[in-house]
């Protein structure tokens, strides 16, 4: 008996709806062996927890997230780069966001605990919750428009997202060093000058804050809001989704633009052929995708976190690994930008899955209840991911059996 | 020169064994012409498996070889699936990868809340001298593999153009199959070193995350040769094993001494790439292309 593998002379029919939902499937199925087999993490309680977050409102934040992720990563992925940087991206559009949020857009009032009355139900004011090393409180005073603020935070965390991926750009553009590597070295290095940032230069002022890797707390006038209560995905979060992932439908499906970035993925030749200068299409769709993943570092800051938190261990940082999960999103969208929401719908019900396993593990004896919800995500998108890999080639290529003659 | 100098000196043994041949393991399955991004996660259970084959076994020799015998089992399947299959080397190397870091903390967290014991391997000079030594005549051997022997001029016609290759008899899936299974073999072993000899500290969840990346800056900026590589790798390791001293002496923060290894692999890049070495040391030509032919048997 042989297998025969051969190119399909059309794709198959329904491809790109067949096989991401078979990997899915097959993925999962994979990753509860994985967890019973090496961890006894009981298999009903895995399926419990993506069945439980499928319809669970926690995971819209995450569906927001990673929908403009998917849209960020898909533009370059579409041109046959790979930005595996969305980390550090965002890590660095966390950082500006919280730069200006904290330090350009208040001004931070010193006031004796006996004067503290006077501005606990001052409008505009915000105390800080615990005193400063000396004893005295602090007060942030807004010392610009809540809205410009807000906007300037979105402007520079982009730009920040965006130069951190033109680096990569521009040493993949002119040097021909792979960004796959490149960006994920990059991570690791946002994710330190992270940690120097709030042990230094963003620590808090307070006693409980200062010293402590942790910033000082964002003015409630500049934070996000909130859905509702049951939820924490914001409206600024959901318009910037829409908008994001409008315009760059229409640059990436109506524009020569858009086009050319095509190309580039299937055939850089002909672009070269058209004397179109193929390196700047490589650290535009680079750029773009930084910028864009920039942005989603201010909705994780002040529509979640408010305020930066040191990384403890390099497994779980802030932003809950999910610029490598925004990969499965891009992918499993086959590369169409109008399959992202509905990935990254899937993919974050597997992402909250693994926060909502890791917080059942409890009952679970044997010391599995330690594995953090991190490290559970790796679990179930990484087997996705590879089953997902390999599947896909149905899609373009038929296997058929054939038994031999005897 | 005191012997407490000579200890500093030959202390980076350890290191450099782990880096060496992690970076040596990668350069050679590279050289058959599969692009290996799954590195990083392959170590990292490299690392997970070593601590609780150590501690189960109760010596250490048995971590090494427990990480060994896994990573040539992820090596088999990245080499299999890539040679037969038309899949993107980048994308089965990243899935693997991410399926890595979550298999390690699935194996190791469980028992490191269990047990609280190291098992390691022993730590003074000797032991320092035998691990550089082990791991240069490994290296050795491995350049002497390549450029002397018949399975060698394999492997690089694999890596260069499998399909000239197979027309004259190379069989390229066997071929990349022993490569995957020799440079899987010395990464796992690296990452036995990494944890058993220069890290042996209580398992903690993503130990090891980040070093496979190193030790890919190390072999890229040393061109997968190995000899060169000892170079880049005693560099890195130096720079990894005496950050307490640039801690010290220079007055950086722990932060930024931790993020200098990464910023020395990109240097480390560029630095191959703008230099003629880019040209001496050119990457396999077939590196990270589908081999596929119209129709073929599986």
């Amino acid at each position: 008996m042989r297998l025969i593998v051969t190119k399909r002379v059309k794709p198959l029919k329904f491809g790109g709806i067949i096989i991401p939902f078979l990997s899915i499937i097959v993925g999962i199925f994979l990753a509860t062996i994985a967890l019973y087999g090496l961890a006894r993490v009981p298999p009903l309680l895995v399926y419990g927890a993506i069945g439980q977050s499928l319809i669970s409102p926690q995971m819209l934040q995450t569906f927001v997230m990673l929908t403009i992720l998917g849209v960020a990563l898909i533009i370059p992925f579409n041109a046959a780069v790979w930005n595996i940087g969305a980390e550090g991206q965002i890590i660095w559009g966390m950082i500006m966001s919280a730069f200006i949020g904290l330090t350009v857009a208040v001004r931070y009032i010193i006031v004796s605990p006996s004067d503290l009355p006077k501005y606990t139900n001052m409008p505009g004011m915000f105390v800080l919750p615990t005193p400063t090393v000396s004893g005295a409180y602090a007060v942030e005073a807004l010392s610009m428009n809540p809205g410009a603020a807000i906007c300037l935070m979105l402007i520079v965390a982009g730009i920040a997202g965006a130069v951190w991926a033109l680096i990569a750009g521009l040493m993949r553009a002119y040097l021909d060093i792979d960004e796959v590597a490149t960006t994920l070295i990059m991570n690791y290095i946002a994710y330190y000058a992270y940690n120097y940032i709030v042990y230094g230069p963003l620590q808090g002022i307070t006693i409980s804050t200062s010293g402590f890797g942790l910033s000082n707390a964002l003015h409630p006038a500049l934070r996000f809001s909130r859905i509702s209560t049951a939820t924490t995905a914001t409206w600024e979060g959901v318009a910037l989704m829409i908008a994001i992932f409008v315009i760059a439908w229409f640059v990436l499906r109506q524009t020569t633009f858009g086009l050319r970035l095509r190309i580039l993925g299937s055939n850089p030749q002909v672009l070269r052929a058209a004397g179109i200068n193929v390196r700047k299409y490589i650290v535009l769709a680079l750029t773009i995708s930084g910028a864009i993943a920039g942005l989603v570092g201010t909705i994780l800051f002040a529509g979640n976190l408010y305020q930066l938190i040191k990384i403890k261990t390099i497994t779980t940082p802030p932003t809950h690994n999910i610029g490598y999960t925004a990969i499965l999103v891009s992918w499993l969208s086959m590369l169409d930008i109008r399959g992202v929401p509905i990935a990254a719908y899937i993919v974050a019900s597997l992402f909250q899955a693994g926060i909502n396993l890791q917080s059942s593990l409890g009952g679970v004896s044997g010391g599995s209840a330690m594995i953090s919800s991190g490290a559970l995500t790796y679990v179930l998108i990484g087997f996705v991911l590879t089953t997902f890999t390999v599947l896909r080639v149905f899609a373009e290529y038929s296997i058929k059996v054939v038994r031999e003659g005897r | 020169m005191n012997a407490g100098l000579i200890a500093i000196i030959l202390g980076v043994g350890p290191a450099f064994a782990a880096y060496y041949l992690t970076a040596i393991g990668h350069g050679l399955f590279e050289k058959s012409g599969i692009l290996n991004l799954a590195i990083d996660g392959v170590f990292t259970v490299g690392v997970a498996v070593a601590y609780v084959a150590a501690l189960f076994a109760g010596t250490a020799v048995a971590g090494s070889v427990a990480a060994l015998v896994v990573a040539v089992a992820f090596g088999l399947l990245i080499a299999y699936l890539a040679t037969k299959l038309p899949i993107s080397h980048g994308a089965i190397g990243l899935s693997i990868m991410f399926v890595g870091y979550g298999l390690a903390a699935l194996i190791a967290v469980p028992i490191r809340s269990q047990i609280n014991a190291v098992v390691s391997y022993p730590m003074n000079v000797g032991v320092d001298i035998a691990f550089i030594i082990f791991s240069i005549v490994i290296g050795v051997l491995v350049h002497y593999m390549l450029s002397r022997t018949k399975l060698g001029a394999a492997i690089r016609a694999a890596g260069e153009n499998p399909h000239a290759a197979s027309s004259l008899g190379v069989n390229v899936l066997r071929v990349r199959l022993i490569a995957g299974m020799l440079g899987y073999a010395l990464i796992g072993l690296g990452a036995s070193f990494y944890f058993l000899a220069y890290t042996p500290a209580p398992y903690s969840e993503g130990m090891g995350m980040g070093q496979g990346w190193i030790a890919f800056a190390i072999s890229l900026s040393a061109g997968r040769h190995p000899i060169l590589t000892i170079l880049s790798a005693l560099v890195f390791a130096e720079l990894l094993y005496n950050k307490f001293v640039l801690q010290g002496y220079l007055g950086l923060s722990v932060h930024i001494t931790k993020m200098i290894p990464y910023l020395a692999a990109l240097v480390a890049m560029v630095i191959f790439m703008v230099t003629p070495l880019k040209r001496k040391l050119a990457p396999p030509r077939a590196l990270g292309k589908i081999y596929f032919k119209e129709e073929r048997t599986v």
